[in-house]
C-alpha cells in the first residue's frame, strides 16, 4: 500500500478531505490507540467519526486506487447519513459497519446477510459488502455460509476489483468444509476455476501480492486434491510471477515489497537458498529494517546453515520492536532446536513469554502467550 | 488459513515505509491525539492506517 497506493497522484483530490493518520501497530506508544479500534490483520483503515471516536467505515487488507477511493466516498456519505432512519438499507448498513468496525464479526455476518438481502440489483456498494462479509463469517467460522455467500455474491461483482477476494475466499471456505461433506468437491472445483480464470484474465487489474495469495490458495486446493504434479506446475508459476514483478520494480522500496511473497514460495518450494541474493540486497538499501534480517534467519535456518542462521537473528532483534520480536524469537528457538541445543532454545522461549508478557494492552496477546507456554512446555 | 487474510496479509507485508513526501497526502505518524484534534479542528473525518513494518 505504501509504495503503490498511496503514492498515487489520484489521491491529491481527498488529501484536504481527512485528517490521514498513520500508525504502526508495533510501536509501544501506539497501544492505546490500537487498543480503541479492532486490527484483525494488517493493513486496516478506519473512517472515524471524531466528536464521538466510532468507527463508520473498516476496511481490512490491501485496496487498490480505486477501492480506496470508493472507501473514503462511501465512509463520508456514512458519517453524514448517520441518522438514517431505521429500517431503511442505508440504516441496515451503517449498523453492519458498527459492527464490524467493533470486530463483532457473528452480529456483522448476520447484519450483512439482512443488507444483502435487501439490497438493489446493481447496488454500487455491494463489492466492499461483499469483503466485509465474507471476511466477517471466516472470523465467525461459519464455513458454510462462507461459501452459500461466496456462491452467490461473486457472480453479482465480476467487474469488480472485489471479485478476486470473492473468488478466493469462496475457495479457502470450500476447502475448509467437512471432507465428508456432498457437494465439497464441486464447489472446490468451481472456485479454483473462478481463481484461475482471474489469474489469466489479462484485462483484470491485479495487484502482485493478491495474485500472489490467488497463488497460495490454489497451491493448497491442489495439494488437497493430492494432485502433485499440478501443485509443482502452480509453485513454478508463482515463483515465475514474482521473480519477474521483482525484477520489474522501480525502485528498492517496490522491490523489497515483494520479499515476504517470495520467502513464502521459497521455503514452499523447499529452495530456500533462493532467497538469500534478494535479502541480502534489502538488507543493504534498507539497513535500518529488521525485515531482512528476520527473513535471512528463516532462509538459513531451513539450509539448517545454524551459525548464519543466528548471527542474521542478532540483527534483526537489535533492531526489532513490538509483538514482531516474539516471531523473530520463535524462529531463533528454532533454530537452537534445529542445531540440537534444546537449553539455548528453552532460554529462548522463556525470554518470549517475558516479552509477550510485558507488552501493553492493545498489543498484548493472551492467545500468542499461551501458545508458546504451550511450546515450552512441549520441548519437556 | 483464510483467504481474505491471505491477500490483505500479502498486501500488509509491504516491506520498509515509504517516506512520507512521496505520498499526496499529509500523513500524521504515530501521533492519534493530534491526528483526532485535527479533525476536529477541520470538521473533517478521521483516517486511520493501522499498519505494521513487515
Amino acid at each position: 500500500m505504501k509504495a503503490f497506493v498511496f503514492t498515487d497522484k489520484a489521491l491529491t483530490s481527498v488529501a484536504g478531505q481527512f485528517a490521514w493518520l498513520a500508525l504502526d501497530t508495533e510501536k509501544a506508544t501506539n497501544a492505546a490507540a490500537v487498543e480503541k479500534y479492532t486490527v484483525p490483520a494488517w493493513p486496516s483503515f478506519f473512517i472515524v467519526d471524531p466528536q464521538s471516536e466510532t468507527v463508520a467505515r473498516r476496511w481490512t487488507g490491501g485496496a487498490s486506487v480505486e477501492q480506496l477511493v470508493a472507501f473514503l466516498r462511501d465512509g463520508r456519505a456514512a458519517l453524514d447519513s448517520a441518522a438514517a432512519a431505521s429500517g431503511t438499507l442505508a440504516a441496515k448498513l451503517a449498523a453492519a459497519d458498527r459492527l464490524y468496525g467493533q470486530g463483532a464479526y457473528p452480529g456483522a455476518a448476520d447484519a450483512y446477510a439482512a443488507v444483502v438481502a435487501a439490497a438493489p440489483a446493481g447496488w454500487s456498494e455491494l463489492p466492499r459488502v461483499t469483503d466485509a462479509y465474507l471476511f466477517s463469517l471466516q472470523e465467525a467460522d461459519r464455513t458454510e455460509d462462507c461459501v452459500r455467500a461466496a456462491s452467490e455474491l461473486a457472480p453479482k461483482i465480476v467487474a469488480t476489483a472485489s471479485y478476486p477476494n470473492a473468488v478466493v475466499t469462496g475457495l479457502d471456505c470450500a476447502l475448509s468444509l467437512d471432507k465428508s461433506a456432498p457437494a465439497r468437491a464441486a464447489l472446490v472445483a468451481r472456485f479454483e476455476k473462478d481463481c484461475r480464470a482471474v489469474l489469466a484474465d489479462p484485462h483484470r487489474q491485479l495487484a502482485v501480492d493478491d495474485r500472489s495469495g490467488i497463488y497460495q490458495e490454489l497451491i493448497g486446493a491442489r495439494d488437497d486434491a493430492g494432485d502433485g504434479a499440478a501443485k509443482k506446475r502452480l509453485e513454478a508459476e508463482w515463483v515465475a510471477m514474482l521473480e519477474k514483478a521483482a525484477a520489474n520494480a522501480r525502485t528498492p522500496e517496490e522491490r523489497t515489497s515483494f520479499d515476504p511473497h517470495r520467502i513464502s514460495a521459497y521455503l514452499e518450494i523447499g529452495q530456500p537458498e533462493r532467497a538469500i541474493p534478494m535479502l541480502e540486497a534489502s538488507e543493504r538499501d534498507f539497513p535500518q529494517d529488521y525485515n531482512p534480517p528476520a527473513r535471512l534467519a528463516l532462509a538459513y535456518n531451513a539450509m539448517k546453515q545454524w551459525d548464519k542462521a543466528l548471527a542474521a537473528s542478532d540483527r534483526a532483534l537489535a533492531k526489532a520492536y513490538g509483538p514482531r520480536r516474539l516471531t523473530i524469537l520463535v524462529t531463533r528457538a528454532d533454530i537452537f532446536a534445529g542445531k540440537g541445543d534444546k537449553t539455548g532454545a528453552r532460554k529462548v522461549l522463556e525470554q518470549a513469554i517475558a516479552e509477550a508478557k510485558a507488552l501493553p494492552a492493545g498489543q498484548r496477546s493472551e492467545r500468542t502467550i499461551s501458545r508458546l507456554e504451550k511450546r515450552l512446555v512441549g520441548m519437556g | 488459513m483464510k483467504a481474505l487474510s491471505v491477500i490483505a496479509l500479502a498486501a500488509a507485508l509491504a516491506g520498509p515505509a515509504v517516506a512520507a513526501t512521496t505520498s499526496p497526502l499529509p500523513w500524521i505518524d504515530d501521533d492519534y491525539p493530534r491526528a483526532l484534534a485535527e479533525a476536529r479542528a477541520k470538521k473533517v473525518p478521521l483516517f486511520i492506517e493501522a499498519w505494521a513494518p513487515w
